[in-house]
């Protein structure tokens, strides 16, 4: 990897947050699976970032459409790859942590799953209709307009689920605390860091393609 | 534009049916009905929308007439609302027939709030009809049109389907209206959000 | 039903190897294309 700040900044602060969730945050009390419950400082983290890189995404297509400018296609894609792997991760996790602390879950009955599910989705479509696409003018312009509609889409998935499913996945004590709340924080802007320093590496990726392109 | 209606009729009621067929074979020693009956409904809908919808622009493309719609001195705003009014219609007529075909074939007896029912149906067939039209616009620039456009559709239906039939499995069961309300109000703010959405991305779908 | 540590062995290698094996294909992918926009340059010098 080239030798850019922010991809050593990235891996040392990656670096100082596992050794910091393994290590030194708290064991979590009434948990009935305290070390898995570790994983929240990934999950947590890796869905905001799904959403973020989501919310990116749907802004760089906005830009594109509104100044009819195609550099922010760059934006809208490397996104879209980038929130894919942090959303995946976010599933994949989530479930394996509810699983292990809940009794009787069921995903399918989880709004907040169905809520990433949609997003992953999303992202799949997109990048399935991007490489469908030929022409890179017709490509951005299009992919734009599914950006945005799909963006709509996740908040009405999450109302949906709240209208509609009614889980109980409750644990003894339902609060986290205080002093967990600080990693979780930490480690959600560790991986904040971490989503700018692949998209630095993705958007110069993007960039050379388009130069080869045209 | 009624021409193509009534060209894609046939074809969609026969995967509307298709999916009556499949639902009531699969399930047919199940306990639980209503459930069973409103997700046959919704899927019979979600497959027709997505087949209809993938032919009627395709057809247009290749014959060229969409680009003298285009032409017309019309406010490209009102080709969008025509197509998913088209759209619409044609949904519904799936969507009675469906219903209709379920109830004879299967014997069980109607019940539940049938004008509550009657709504849910008619705005989730608004629905699909305004993000399926809007998408097939986008699918059918692309290649592998047919294919696309349901791998583009899923994403975007599965608010309004949680809505809908659990809405559905509400009000066929007499459910007080508090329990079913939110089902209905996200139909409506889906509705209204993507039609107003396509309606503003329609010029952009479409390209110079 | 998995103990606790192998639960967390688990999502834990699903993150990081997740994340890592991303970064070693965008590494790929970018030596790659340098080297591809290298050769085109040195193309487009000689007549």
């Amino acid at each position: 990897m080239r030798g850019t700040w922010i991809a050593t900044l990235a891996i040392a602060l990656v670096l100082v947050d596992i050794l910091l969730s393994l290590l030194v945050a708290p064991e979590a009390a009434n948990f009935r699976a305290p070390l898995t419950q570790r994983i929240f400082y990934y999950h947590v983290p890796s869905a905001w970032v799904a959403y973020l890189a989501f919310g990116v995404t749907a802004l760089a297509s906005g830009l594109l459409l509104w100044r009819r400018d195609h550099r922010w296609d760059a934006w809208a894609l490397a996104s879209a790859e980038v929130g894919t792997v942090f959303s995946v991760i976010a599933l994949l996790t989530g479930l394996v942590w509810s699983r292990q602390e809940f009794i009787g879950y069921s995903p399918f009955r989880d709004a907040k799953v169905v809520s990433l599910v949609v997003v992953i989705l999303s992202y799949f479509a997109y990048l399935t209709l991007r490489a469908n696409l030929e022409d890179g003018d017709q490509r951005a312009r299009i992919s734009a307009v599914y950006g945005l509609l799909a963006f709509l889409g996740v908040p009405l998935s999450y109302l949906a689920s709240r209208a509609s499913l009614h889980p109980d996945f409750t644990r003894p004590d339902e609060s986290l605390e205080a002093a967990l709340g600080w990693f979780l924080l930490a480690s959600t802007l560790v991986f904040t860091v971490l989503y700018a320093a692949l998209m630095h590496a993705r958007l110069r990726i993007a960039r050379l393609e388009a130069a080869l392109e045209s | 534009m009624e021409l193509r209606a009534r060209e894609t009729l046939v074809p969609v009621l026969l995967v509307g049916l298709l999916v009556v067929a499949v639902g009531l074979l699969a399930f047919h020693d199940v306990e639980q009905r209503v459930p069973i009956a409103a997700g046959v409904l919704w899927l019979a809908l979600a497959f027709a929308a997505a087949v209809g919808m993938a032919r009627a622009f395709g057809a247009e493309k290749d014959r060229g007439t969409l680009d003298v719609l285009l032409g017309l001195p019309v406010d490209r705003g009102h080709v969008y609302f025509g197509k998913v009014a088209a759209a619409f219609l044609l949904l519904l007529v799936v969507a009675l027939v469906t219903a209709v075909t379920y109830v004879v074939v299967s014997g069980e007896g109607v019940s539940g709030n049938l004008l509550a029912l009657a709504a849910l149906l008619a705005l989730g067939s608004l629905g699909l009809a305004a993000t399926s039209v809007m998408l097939s616009l986008l699918a059918t620039q692309a290649r592998a049109r047919d294919a696309l456009l349901p791998v583009l559709l899923l994403p975007l239906l599965i608010p309004l389907l949680l809505a809908g039939t659990h809405g559905t499995e509400d009000v066929l069961s007499n459910a007080p209206f508090a329990q079913w309300r939110g089902e209905l109000f996200l139909l409506i703010g889906y509705d209204v959000a993507f039609l107003a959405a396509s309606w503003m991305l329609f010029d952009a779908a479409v390209g110079e | 039903m998995a103990t606790d540590l192998q639960t967390f062995a688990l999502a834990f290698c699903v993150v990081w190897l997740g994340l890592g094996g991303y970064l070693l294909w965008l590494h790929g992918r970018m030596r790659r294309l340098e080297r591809i926009v290298q050769a085109e340059s040195l193309r487009r010098l000689r007549p």
